[in-house]
């Protein structure tokens, strides 16, 4: 989260992705790094575990939100 | 009813009042579950004092929320905690260490590993403070290891906003994060100091700062060969549940040591034994889901140490991502290794020197 909005203050759009048990500390930093209302891809939780094919499939239902976050769709 | 007399009724508002300001810093969300001492100013003002410089002076800042640590709000927090101001230097130069990039102080303290500072204090001024390196080494009793171990999370806590479930994501994590914190041995210690094997002048005493994730026992009371001692230690540090390439400490009760020192055994030769020994074959590592290329190639590719074997996974990249020396008491075949947090998100154990104001 904090890269995240470290790009966006640099002009870079951004879209940062949080797993749901981790959107607490997610909204935190975004708060302390002055975007209070930051907009982020969320995902299930865990992704450490999963095999090629899973990531790929929970990439491919990510992209809605990333192209949205992005302006692009 | 019976009569209070003038004395007992000062005595009781006093205790009144200290039990007042006690809850006062529970309401505001200061504490780490126990009582904390209340931050006057002339406590404050004592413990500034222990540091020459200006108490604005920031002597860390957090790297992902830019929030800063100044000699003041450390100071608060020492006082909080129980320090006396002979403490304080040990306390600022701990933070002057892992305010360094390499230690990642941020990903440490906020990651689900749960890892905790671990601050090893060498050299002559942890007598002069009165810390302990003996019996009950890790234990409760005595007041510097314990206020200085429980300052660094106090501080990182109100000052850095580690706050448990919300930027601090642990997913247990340990009984170290209260306090953790230890003396070198230096009686029948037959290796350099880490102050000294750290290059600092005779006389400096230094602080090495570590993200320890937890605390694994190494019984040996059969052993009485280094080959042996060493053996059982690198069995702890390859488990399947604690090997990864980050570092390791190793604190060596002084019978092991005794063992090691008087077979001839240097600080190095330990090191590289142990770094030898601590390893997972690739099939193992793969039955158990740990294997990853990356990590392999990283300790296999360019630069890889002779002694990192093909087929296997070592603990650690190098014989010097371990540290070792001596702790403890006397009696018991208990030494004990300490794993660390991530090596993948870089997380490099630092150590600084301590200055005497």
């Amino acid at each position: 989260m904090a890269d995240g909005t470290i790009f966006e203050r640099k002009g870079i759009q951004t879209a940062a992705i949080v797993t749901h048990t981790f959107t607490r500390p997610g909204d935190a930093m975004a708060r302390v790094q002055g975007f209070s209302d930051y907009q982020y891809v969320l995902m299930t939780h865990p992704i450490s575990s999963l095999d090629a094919q899973q990531v790929r499939e929970r990439a491919e239902q990510a992209l809605p939100q990333v192209l949205s976050i992005l302006g692009l769709r | 009813m019976a009569v209070v007399t003038q004395r007992e009724f000062v005595a009781e508002e006093a205790a009144l009042g200290a039990r007042e300001l006690m809850e006062y810093c529970y309401e505001r969300g200061w504490t780490d579950g126990l009582p904390v001492v209340p931050p006057t100013i002339d406590r404050v003002k004592a413990m500034v004092a222990a540091d020459r410089r200006p108490a604005e002076t920031v002597i860390a800042q957090h790297p992902a929320t830019g929030l800063d640590l100044s000699l003041h709000a450390a100071a608060v927090n020492a006082v909080m905690a129980g320090c006396l101001p002979d403490y304080f230097p040990v306390l600022v130069a701990a933070f002057e260490a892992m305010n360094r990039p390499e230690f990642n102080f941020h990903g440490s303290t906020a990651s689900t590993g749960g890892s905790a500072p671990l601050l090893v204090v060498s050299g002559p001024l942890t007598d002069e403070i009165g810390m302990n390196a003996d019996v009950n080494l890790f234990g409760p009793g005595n007041r510097a290891n314990a206020t200085i171990g429980r300052a660094t999370r106090l501080i990182l806590r109100n000052v850095f906003q580690m706050l448990p479930g919300i930027s601090d994501k642990s997913t247990q994590g340990n009984p170290g994060k209260y306090s953790f914190c230890i003396a070198e041995r230096s009686r029948g210690n037959p290796w350099p100091l880490l102050c000294e094997a750290q290059g600092y002048p005779k006389g400096t005493s230094s602080v090495t700062a570590y993200a320890g994730g937890g605390f694994c026992n190494v019984e040996n009371h059969g052993g009485n060969t280094p080959e042996q001692v060493l053996a059982s230690v690198a069995d702890a540090m390859a488990n399947y549940g604690c090997i990864t390439l980050g570092q390791s400490v190793v604190i060596l009760a002084p019978e092991h040591m005794k063992i090691i020192g008087d077979a001839g055994w240097t600080r190095e030769r330990a090191q590289d034994f142990l770094f030898s020994q601590a390893k997972r074959s690739v099939e193992g590592m793969t039955d158990v889901g740990k294997y990853r290329d990356r990590e392999y190639d990283t300790q296999h590719g360019d630069g890889a140490h002779a002694l990192a074997e093909q087929g296997f996974i070592h603990r650690g990249l190098t014989p010097q991502d371990i540290l070792i020396t001596m702790g403890g008491g006397d009696a018991g075949g208990h030494s004990c290794f300490i794993p660390s947090w991530s090596r993948g998100r870089g997380s490099i154990m630092q150590h600084a020197a301590i200055k005497r104001s």
